[in-house]
């Protein structure tokens, strides 16, 4: 595909109605020396099959931002759309999946039964769920492990069954928070490829959390620059780099111009928070 | 303010509902010894049924009753003879149809009726015959006390000190004759061992007139009370009574009767039943024979009756042949089996049938003089007053603890050593000692175990199974080799730190041991980077991060101790501590005591408990529990 | 030097002075003098110990440690026999040369352990040497310095019983025993345990989803399970009468409270993150219950179910002590057999008990094996 016609499929897509919208939102968190706002004024619109970064300093609500997507936290003020519904109702009609910063695969399950996990609590039959976690772990190259424990598994794998637990079902949003934190830069970056090779092949909307730039970047197909005290998004940066992305990506021009663009807006908007 | 408040309410509303939960969890533990007490005839008061007389004795054919009789249910006796002569019964007024009884004599007897005068004499003695008051008929009762069994003759004791008492036909003048301390009567003088030759040694005892009057000798009457001056007293010369028929067909068949009253008292000796003028014999006639097991010919006093083998009614005819005197049986009676012979036996004591030996000839009455019934149960007439009247309770109302713990705290004072706080004091002190010989012995393992490796895993297994065994058995072994070597539990304090040091320096062990282990990696190895010995590594770094352990451990080895403790004061001989007061309870005492002193050494243990944790914040302060 | 085993040659050089000091001194203190004189294998220790001693000097080996704790084991206990065998002809306590056999030997057994346990590697044999023989040496040294104590000082019987005294004890009236063990063990303590158990569960369970009752039965839970026994006992000897179920009821209440109080950590100690996951799938709460808390639980429960083994087995025993009933019972036998100086009868019973509750225990930790193996703790080293 062309740049152009890759920048017009999305340019259509946000045109249509946004998977994720919020307006105003405001997150307050009661603490000890007085309250703490967590999220201030946050309007964001994100369309349907998006790669969207949030990054941002320590304290800057990224991690807030998602939880209140994904109704882990309810938020104190404003609007928030998923799917057009509340995220309530969203979380209770399963339309995203989570992956956290760590793996939190249950020790007492093998990893085929963690990917399952899902599923049994949907109530999906047991051939089925069978098929489907031994798809995903296929997909995420980890077939070989299925009768594991997650304590024999090193950390990337682990966090790569989290990753095939949180598409077990095929939801249409995928929310990830900080998941290769923990990992090796290596690790890291192979990781980043299969992810990517994991949107491409699903088209599931992703949101993605985390603190490295260069990450950011190579992933989304727009970044969202959020600032601390109070935390808010303070710009957005559209991603125009092609797709299918891979090291070749990592080292070109227009990969560091990005980077650069939003190293600097990160550090404008620090600059401006004081 | 309202967090504690949050934590505590909910304490309060639980404690509150346990103690409610105690009402029907006692009544619940009681319930299976109060259904006994309503349900077991035998612990029934009884009642004896007996032919009665009449109020009045001066006009034999006009008698009245005290009660409404019938002719059907009972009938006229007259000295153990039914009365044949027509009778017409009204309510309570019987009418002879014509003078056939004899006249019943009135014996007046000698004494003065003055008001003061109690006692009474008749020429002809006869303890059998009713004593009239004017009209009114009186009632004998007396109490007879316990012989002594070493003959001397000074002391008795009664159940109760109301009445008069009365000796060898003497009234018995308080002060004087006699001294009461309670329920203990002393006579000043023994009772005279020659009277009591020459008289029925039942005479030879002190009674206590229970009645309105009693037989003091043979022919001396004590009355209760002193009859008032001009009334008459007069004994009867013949026995008049209104008797109880028995229910049953009287037709030289039947042989089945049954007592009006139910519940009968099976091993009555008073009962007696007659037939017509003849009383059947409540006692059972052995045979000639003895039953060895191959004796099957036996000769029994009379011909006739039923013959019963170890109590069970036998069957004639089948279970044996009968011939005049002579039976013979089928079978040949086991050894040592009982053989009577009966005039009647008791088929159903419930429901108070009889069965006869010969059917009696229709045209006789079958009639009863007196009998005993089970009347009601002593306890009360539900479960529930049964429960309330128990005199030990399994479990305590929860509100006993309340009403005994007063008198229980001042059953004995300060400074006997079975005051209550005292003995506290004594235990907790034992558990302090017993707490720091524990702890002591537990961290010096734990640091062995630390320092040199392969002790900790040939000794651990040996550790754990050394809990198994069961200290209190050893207890009074160890007493006795301490004792051996001079050291007695009441001169040191060095077996009870023994055993409870026993129970608590395994948690310690374990705990230290864990919690010396329990240190980062990369602290250990930024020692080692500073070239630390052993032993500062140790100090410095391994006891820091032992120290939460440390307490935790401490806290289960308190309770230990505590518990080491109080079963060396169960055990020994030494009569201090909360042990002993324990063991005592438990052999004798009110149950709602024996709940209090567990209460009190769970509040100590407690206690103890929480005395660690405050230690451990005094003494450790950067271990703020989140 | 360094491969010298002090320990070892300390005693070799004391097992010498023991054995032929005597014949210096003039004393017929050691026995094996005696023997010395009649037989040529009580020689066998003493040449053992000292090529053992030579080798190891030389070579490092583990046999050769293995050897000298044999080699120990064996010159204690011909010591012993020898001693023993004496006083057919003399009635008299031991003297200095015996004691100073036996330390010496039991030195001897002490630096072989020492060496043996500080083995590396993970061979079946070094496992067996390192792991296994230094705790099961433990009882040898244990029974032969006890047997060695009662028999050189002549203790009597009724003082304190020899083990020799305890072994016939056990061999003789075994079956006694044993159904004393049965009463004691299968009605009491499993029942009780087993009531206990399961009501302690029912209950966590049930304070675990209310913070009401977390609060407010919790910390009596946690004050209720350091209640003395000798406390509790009496009190439920009342209750329940005499017999079996007044003990069995000891039971319930002592493997209630550290059950209970475990259950409700298990439940309410999750990560937060693990929870949130379950949020996230917006599970029910059966299955957040059945998913996810109860098998968070099960170490914890565990961890009480070991715990409460272990106590619930003293504290019958210790109740049937304190609530005389009918004399059944592996409690009874012993209350009984201390009170009338039947000392061997006692520790005979005492080694039943102790073989009970080491099984039992084991027992459990054999389940928690079977059904929590996924845990950390089984993959600390």
């Amino acid at each position: 595909m062309t740049e152009e016609a890759v920048t017009n499929e999305h340019a259509s897509q946000v045109a249509s109605a946004p998977i994720i919208s919020a307006t105003d939102v405001d997150k307050v968190f009661p603490g000890k020396g007085g309250q703490v706002v967590a999220l201030q004024g946050t309007n964001l619109d994100i369309a349907s099959r998006e790669f969207v970064s949030l990054i941002g300093p320590s304290g800057c609500g990224k991690t807030t931002l998602l939880r209140l997507i994904a109704n882990l936290d309810s938020i104190s003020a404003g609007t928030l759309l998923v799917k057009g519904k509340t995220p309530q109702q969203a979380r209770l009609d399963r339309d995203y999946g989570y992956v956290f910063q760590a793996p939190g695969l249950y020790e007492w399950r093998t990893v085929k039964r963690n990917v399952e996990l899902p599923l049994e609590i949907m109530g999906i039959d047991k051939a089925e769920r069978q098929k489907r976690a031994r798809r995903l772990l296929q997909l995420v190259g980890l077939e070989d492990f299925e009768e594991h424990h997650p304590w024999q598994l090193s950390g990337g794998m682990q966090q790569r069954v989290s990753i095939a637990r949180a598409l077990s079902f095929s939801p249409s949003l995928l929310l990830m928070d900080e998941p290769f934190g923990a990992l090796d830069e290596i690790t890291r970056e192979q990781m980043q490829q299969e992810v990517l090779r994991l949107w491409s092949e699903t088209h599931t909307t992703t949101i993605f959390v985390t603190h490295s730039i260069s990450e950011a970047v190579f992933l989304s197909t727009r970044v969202v620059m959020m600032s601390a005290r109070p935390g808010r998004i303070t710009e957005i940066i559209n991603i125009d780099l092609p797709h299918p992305r891979n090291e070749d990506t990592r080292e070109s021009e227009r990969f560091f111009e990005l980077v650069t663009e939003a190293r600097e807006a990160l550090r404008r908007s620090e600059r401006a928070s004081g | 303010m309202k967090r504690s408040f949050d934590n505590l309410f909910p304490l309060l509303v639980v404690l509150a509902v346990l103690f409610l939960l105690g009402y029907p969890f006692a009544f619940l533990m009681g319930y299976p010894l109060a259904k006994t007490n309503l349900e077991d005839h035998n612990r029934w008061s009884q009642q004896t049924i007996k032919a009665f007389e009449p109020v009045n004795v001066s006009d034999l054919s006009n008698l009245k009753f005290t009660d409404s009789i019938s002719a059907e249910t009972g009938l006229l006796v007259f000295e153990g003879t039914p009365v044949r002569s027509a009778y017409t019964v009204d309510g309570q007024l019987l009418t002879l149809e014509s003078d056939s009884l004899q006249p019943v004599q009135l014996t007046p007897l000698s004494g003065q009726i003055d008001g003061q005068n109690q006692v009474f004499r008749t020429e002809r003695p006869t303890t059998d015959h009713p004593l009239y008051l004017n009209d009114r008929l009186l009632e004998p009762g007396y109490e007879k006390p316990p012989e002594k069994p070493d003959g001397v003759r000074l002391t008795f004791t009664f159940t109760d000190t109301q009445g008069v008492f009365a000796l060898h036909g003497q009234l018995l003048v308080p002060g004087k004759d006699y001294t009461l301390d309670g329920t203990t009567l002393t006579l000043s003088q023994p009772a005279s061992l020659w009277l009591s030759l020459r008289t029925e040694p039942d005479w030879a005892r002190p009674i206590r007139v229970t009645g309105d009057y009693a037989w003091a000798d043979d022919a001396t009457l004590v009355l209760k009370q002193a009859p008032p001056a001009g009334s008459t007293l007069q004994l009867a010369s013949a026995v008049v009574r209104w008797a109880q028929r028995l229910d049953g067909v009287v037709d030289g068949q039947n042989r089945t009767f049954h007592l009006r009253h139910k519940n009968l008292v099976s091993n009555d000796a008073q009962r007696q039943i007659y037939v017509d003028d003849h009383l059947l014999r409540t006692q059972g006639r052995r045979p000639q024979q003895r039953a060895d097991g191959q004796t099957t010919t036996f000769t029994f006093p009379e011909p006739g009756g039923i013959i019963t083998l170890n109590g069970n009614a036998l069957t004639a005819g089948q279970d044996y042949e009968q011939n005049g005197q002579t039976v013979t049986f089928k079978q040949p009676p086991p050894r040592l089996g009982q053989l009577l012979q009966f005039d009647y036996v008791i088929a159903d004591a419930e429901q108070s049938q009889l069965v006869l030996a010969l059917p009696p000839a229709s045209g006789s009455v079958v009639w009863a003089n007196t009998y005993t019934v089970y009347d009601k149960p002593r306890c009360g007439t539900n479960v529930f007053e049964c429960f309330l009247s128990l005199p030990q309770h399994p479990v305590p109302l929860p509100h006993w603890l309340f009403t005994t713990a007063p008198t229980f705290f001042a059953k004995h004072p300060w400074e006997s050593d079975t005051n209550v706080v005292r003995e506290v004091l004594y235990t907790a002190r034992g558990t302090l000692v017993a707490l720091l010989a524990g702890g002591f012995v537990g961290l010096l393992l734990a640091a062995l175990f630390v320092i040199i490796r392969p002790l900790e895993r040939a000794l651990l297994p040996w550790v754990i199974a050394s809990q198994t065994v069961p200290i209190i058995a050893l207890v009074p072994m160890l007493v006795l080799i301490l004792a051996n070597f001079g050291i007695t539990i009441q001169t040191s304090i060095l077996p009870t730190a023994i055993i409870g040091g026993y129970l608590s320096f395994f948690p310690i062990t374990v705990g230290a041991t864990k919690g010396l282990r329990s240190v980062d990696p990369l602290a250990l190895d930024l020692m080692r980077s500073y070239a630390a010995s052993k032993w500062q590594v140790f100090f410095k770094v391994r006891l820091f991060a032992a120290v939460p352990f440390i307490f935790a451990s401490f806290k289960v080895g308190a309770a230990a101790s505590l518990v080491g403790t109080l079963i060396s004061e169960t055990e020994t001989s030494n009569a201090k501590g909360l042990g002993f007061a324990i063991l005592g309870q438990v052999q004798a005492g009110n149950v709602a005591d024996l709940w209090l002193l567990f209460i009190i050494s769970s509040l100590m243990g407690i206690v103890f408990v929480s005395a660690v944790g405050w230690v451990e914040r005094l003494v450790a302060p950067w271990m703020r529990k989140v | 030097m360094k491969r010298v085993n002090f320990g070892a040659l300390l005693g070799a050089v004391l097992a010498l002075i023991a054995t032929f000091g005597p014949w210096f001194t003039g004393t017929s203190s050691s026995l094996r003098l005696q023997q010395l004189e009649q037989a040529a294998w009580a020689f066998l220790p003493l040449l053992l110990l000292g090529a053992f001693c030579v080798l190891g000097a030389l070579f490092k080996s583990r046999w050769l440690s293995l050897g000298l704790v044999l080699a120990g084991l064996l010159g204690a206990l011909l010591g012993l026999l020898a001693f023993k065998d004496s006083l057919i002809t003399v009635d008299a306590t031991a003297q200095w040369g015996f004691w100073l056999n036996l330390f010496s030997f039991l030195l001897v057994v002490v630096g072989g352990i020492s060496k043996l346990g500080v083995l590396q590697g993970m061979g079946w044999s070094t496992r067996i040497l390192r792991d296994f023989l230094p705790p099961a040496s433990i009882p040898l040294l244990l029974f032969l310095s006890w047997e060695a104590l009662t028999e050189g000082l002549r203790i009597p019987m009724a003082f304190f019983p020899r083990i020799s005294d305890i072994y016939q004890v056990l061999i003789s009236a075994y079956g006694v025993l044993i159904a004393d063990s049965i009463r004691t063990f299968f009605k009491q303590v499993l029942i009780g345990y087993l009531v206990g158990v399961t009501s302690g569960m029912a209950v966590g369970l049930v304070v675990a989803f209310s913070l009401f009752l977390r609060r407010g039965f919790l910390p009596l839970a946690t004050a209720l399970s350091a209640i003395p026994i000798v406390g509790l006992a009496p009190v439920l000897g009342r209750a329940f009468g005499v017999d079996w179920e007044s003990k069995a009821a000891v039971a319930v209440i002592v493997s209630f409270f550290p059950v209970v109080i475990n259950v409700v950590q298990g439940l309410t100690t999750i990560d937060p993150l693990k929870l949130d996951l379950m949020h996230s799938y917006a599970a029910g709460n059966r299955d957040i219950l059945f998913k996810l808390r109860l098998p968070n639980a099960l170490p914890y429960v565990f961890n009480a179910l070991k715990i409460a083994s272990i106590i619930v087995l003293i504290s019958v025993i210790v109740s049937e002590f304190l609530i005389p009933g009918p004399p059944l019972g592996l409690g009874q036998r012993i209350s009984l057999s201390a009170r009338s100086g039947r000392y061997d009868v006692t520790f005979a019973a005492i080694t039943f008990a102790s073989i009970i509750g080491i099984l039992f225990y084991n027992a459990i930790v054999l389940l928690e094996r079977a059904f929590t193996s996924w845990h950390s703790s089984f993959r600390e080293k």
